[in-house]
């Protein structure tokens, strides 16, 4: 097997961070999550939750939405399509290095 | 958790699997919506349908509450599933199809008094929201 060849090599970067990995694998398991619950799944702050957000949200992987509910401000997150597709090819390349992936 | 971790494979198919868990596990509210909605509503036909116009009037304001509080409660959830338009809109839908056909029978052929076949009338109009509980709970 050649370098190029090997699995590990279609990990994407931006997914394969820890903190991005667990945004992006919630994100793909529903239609949108709140800020407070993303943020409390993936135990990080709000300023690095936002970081990796942006991060996300300029590779075109995650659309962020700002909205009220009553006068509370409510930050919704979604994952988008080229941001679905990127997980999936992500998701094949782990499963050909560790086997079946959930 | 440190975003400068090292995230070995073995690591990340593991937090793969955590959080897709976490989240289709809150995303199913919806489910258990529809089952408490469906105990409620199933309660409230059989007792308005009984006749007794005492208890009839007072609970008059149920459908209106409950409609109230499921609004609220959904608008509070911080997780919305995959297939939330998928599956709730045709649940909807057709609860208020089988509501207004249900009592439509009711005030045209059935006696207006209890009987055992307001017991099924009552769990035919409240199906809808059994077969959306069951979709959300079992995905």
């Amino acid at each position: 097997m050649t370098a190029d060849g090997h699995p590990r090599n279609r990990l994407d970067d931006t997914i394969h961070a820890p903190v991005r990995l667990s945004i992006m694998a919630a994100l793909a398991n529903a239609d949108r999550i709140d800020f407070r619950y993303l943020r409390d799944l993936v135990e990080v702050s709000d300023s690095l939750l936002s970081k990796h957000m942006t991060h996300l949200e300029n590779a075109g992987y995650v659309t962020i939405v700002k909205g009220y509910q009553g006068k509370r401000p409510r930050t919704w997150f979604s994952i988008t399509d080229t941001g679905r597709t990127a997980f999936t090819k992500y998701l094949a390349a782990l499963h050909d290095i560790v086997g079946e992936v959930r | 958790m440190n975003s400068d971790d090292d995230l070995t494979p073995e690591a990340a198919a593991a937090e793969v699997g955590r959080a897709a868990w976490q989240v289709r596990r809150r995303a199913r509210w919806p489910g258990w919506m529809f089952l408490v909605f469906a105990a409620i509503d199933f309660a409230f036909f059989v007792i308005v349908g009984s006749g007794n116009r005492t208890v009839s009037d007072a609970l008059i304001p149920v459908p209106a509450l409950l409609a109230a509080a499921i609004f609220l409660i959904a608008a509070r959830q911080p997780v919305v599933g995959q297939d939330a338009q998928r599956i709730n809109k045709p649940i909807a839908i057709a609860g208020i199809v089988t509501a207004v056909a249900g009592l439509v029978i009711y005030q045209t052929v059935m006696p207006q008094h209890f009987t055992g076949w307001l017991l099924l009338l009552a769990a035919l109009m409240v199906s809808p929201y059994f077969v959306g509980a069951w979709r959300w709970l079992h995905l």
